[in-house]
């Protein structure tokens, strides 16, 4: 009934292809090709294969803050969850002398429980996921932080993280598994009833409920998936740093919002799209790889991507928020 | 009388401070030295300062998280308006206004282009922090502050610092605004029927604006206060004093849905959010399990006010 692209559920929508959706992809290009022109480095298949390498861990983190910001939720604890992620594995190889195939569902089964707490709190008492899991950020964060400091730079064994540099068809297989996630979430957002329904969630949440919907339970398994998928990067992150390190996931959620709403999706819910978001990941890395390579200063550069965001969300209120 | 004055949101938050305060006398041996009751001061004044603002955008029914940042830029600017020579008053002078342009990026954010409050104001804490830190250079914290500057930070009257004079002072100034003046009291009326003060013919979006205005204002205060009384720069200030605020007002008897809260119950917030703290730090506690301790707290006191206020609207019958 939608065509695929703007995907609200407004019937009088038959354009096949909606030009200001798709923002993001000429954006996208128009940085890069901006980029390859005014810097020799930047063309290299090298530069470019390790920029898509960093964004293919960041956007673990993303996956699941599309899925809420669809129903309207902001998850702010992605970032310290990626962290968590990274702790969690360094607990359980130094401490509990575990391989790295245990670790990493365990890491995420535990950050899943948080998310499942998070997300019942905010449904059960009508909460502002925003402040909810604001608090969930710093109680994390600090986690992290007691858990690093006494790792103390310790080294994950060769055997433990040699797998993240495995390259299919010489490509890193983190980038590959990062379209494929994209891909396939973008389809069963299109086509499956189960991720459908977020969509109207996001646009009408009362409604669903009459409808017979459990919307509640879906914004909690949705909170839980956001969480570990955030943590199963943060691990991968890890085991490609070799160590366990506090800068993982630091002020990721700001890069990772501004992603998810220049790329199309709106902070009043019912609109999004993964692969649009994985764009949005790597036009944000592009930028921060582009202002380095004219050695702009990093706190600049927050102040760049900071008011980007505040644009970002400033155009979702114009578009959006008469909606209302 | 003694039974409506339990009842007073103001009082949960006394009885803690009361509470805290008999716990430390009694686990600690150093709780009333001198030194320790300075620095709990030092603490206090400048996160009630700020605190105040909060508290007066929690009563519109808004937040902001920004003032963290606007009390590090106020900090490293009057580091560097020293460096260039100004004098005392010039410094504080100017960077008030720093301050009150800051409180004034928020307002239009919110008020005026109407972006989501907690998004606009961690946006411009993002971009604050960034600003103040390109101002940020090490030999910063070794060069001196004029005398008359640390003296406004360290001098002390009646055995209390100037700061906390300062901070009874607003607090006055506001407790009187909140409950007695006619623009005070809009503050509640738009914190708790928008739609309806909007139909009795307020500027909603002016109060909004204002208040955030008065809040950065506040930060930057709060700000120069505490750089005045390190007497040097650091990068460090300002971190995490969002949630505390935010956490201290609601348990002085604010609310995220806005049109309650008082300036007293600001400050006896803050004050227990001190003597917490100072407990920590007594008690050797990691800073980072601190950090852990105030996410759950901030937590927990959004559940309970969520679930009070679910409690209030099914009694109203609105749900």
């Amino acid at each position: 009934m939608t065509a695929n692209t703007g995907r609200s559920l407004a019937t009088h929508e038959k354009r096949n292809f909606n030009f200001g959706s798709w923002i993001i992809l000429f954006l996208t290009i128009g940085l890069f090709v901006f980029l390859s022109l005014t810097r020799k480095n930047f063309l290299t298949y090298n530069n470019i294969h390790s920029i898509l390498y960093e964004v293919s861990f960041s956007f673990f983190a993303a996956v699941g803050f599309t899925l809420l910001i669809i129903m309207g939720e902001l998850d702010l604890s992605v970032g310290s969850l990626f962290g968590l992620g990274g702790a969690l594995l360094g607990l359980f190889i130094f401490n509990h002398r575990l391989s790295v195939e245990a670790a990493i569902p365990l890491a995420m089964a535990i950050a899943a429980v948080i998310g499942l707490a998070a997300g019942f709190l905010i449904t059960a008492f009508k909460l502002n996921s925003m402040m909810v899991t604001i608090g969930v950020m710093m109680a994390v964060k600090g986690y992290n932080w007691i858990q690093i400091q006494k790792f103390g730079g310790r080294q994950i064994p060769r055997a433990q993280w040699g797998f993240i540099t495995q390259e299919v068809l010489g490509v890193k297989w983190t980038i590959l598994a990062m379209v494929a996630v994209a891909v396939l979430f973008e389809l069963f957002l299109a086509r499956s009833r189960h991720l459908k329904q977020l969509y109207c969630i996001g646009n009408n949440f009362s409604t669903t409920i009459l409808y017979g919907l459990n919307a509640n339970l879906v914004k909690i398994l949705c909170f839980s998936a956001s969480a570990a998928l955030s943590a199963f990067g943060g691990a991968l992150m890890t085991c490609r740093l070799k160590h366990p390190h506090v800068t993982v996931g630091a002020n990721l959620e700001i890069g990772i919002i501004t992603a998810a709403v220049i790329g199309g999706a709106s902070i009043f819910g019912g609109r999004g799209s993964m692969v649009r978001t994985m764009l949005g990941v790597f036009f944000v890395f592009l930028l921060q790889n582009g202002m380095t390579s004219y050695n702009i200063n990093t706190y600049v550069q927050q102040i760049i991507l900071g008011s980007i965001l505040i644009l970002a969300i400033h155009l979702d209120v114009r578009i959006n928020g008469k909606r209302t | 009388m003694l039974g409506r004055l339990a009842r007073k949101n103001e009082s949960v938050s006394f009885a803690l401070c009361a509470a805290l305060v008999a716990a430390l006398s009694i686990a600690s041996d150093v709780f009333y030295t001198r030194a320790n009751l300075n620095s709990l001061q030092a603490s206090i004044a400048p996160t009630a300062i700020m605190a105040f603002g909060m508290m007066i955008c929690l009563i519109c029914g808004y937040f902001d998280l920004s003032i963290g940042s606007i009390m590090l830029l106020a900090g490293l600017l009057s580091g560097k308006f020293n460096d260039w020579g100004f004098s005392t008053p010039w410094i504080v002078l100017c960077v008030l206004v720093a301050g009150l342009l800051a409180g004034c990026l928020n307002g239009l954010l919110v008020a005026v282009l109407k972006i989501n409050a907690l998004i606009a104001t961690i946006g411009v804490q993002y971009i604050g922090y960034g600003f103040a830190m390109t101002l940020w250079d090490r030999n910063m914290q070794h060069r001196k502050f004029p005398a008359d500057f640390i003296a406004m930070g360290d001098g002390q009257f009646l055995g209390m610092y100037y700061m906390i004079w300062v901070m009874l002072a607003i607090l006055a100034g506001f407790s009187f605004f909140l409950k007695y003046s006619s623009s005070g009291r809009r503050l509640y009326y738009v914190g708790g029927n928008r739609e309806a003060s909007r139909l009795i013919g307020f500027n909603d979006r002016r109060i909004i604006f204002l208040c955030y205005a008065v809040t950065g204002l506040l930060a930057a205060l709060a700000g120069v206060l505490a750089v005045a009384r390190i007497q040097s720069p650091t990068q460090y200030m300002g971190g995490g004093v969002h949630m505390t605020c935010m956490i201290a007002c609601v348990i002085g008897g604010g609310s995220f849905a806005g049109g309650k809260g008082s300036a007293v119950g600001a400050a006896l917030g803050v004050a227990f959010m001190s003597l917490l703290t100072n407990m920590f730090n007594l008690l050797e506690m990691n800073t980072q399990l601190q950090n852990v301790v105030v996410g759950l707290t901030l937590i927990a006191v959004i559940v309970i006010d969520g679930y009070l206020n679910l409690k209030k609207m099914r009694a109203m019958g609105k749900i």
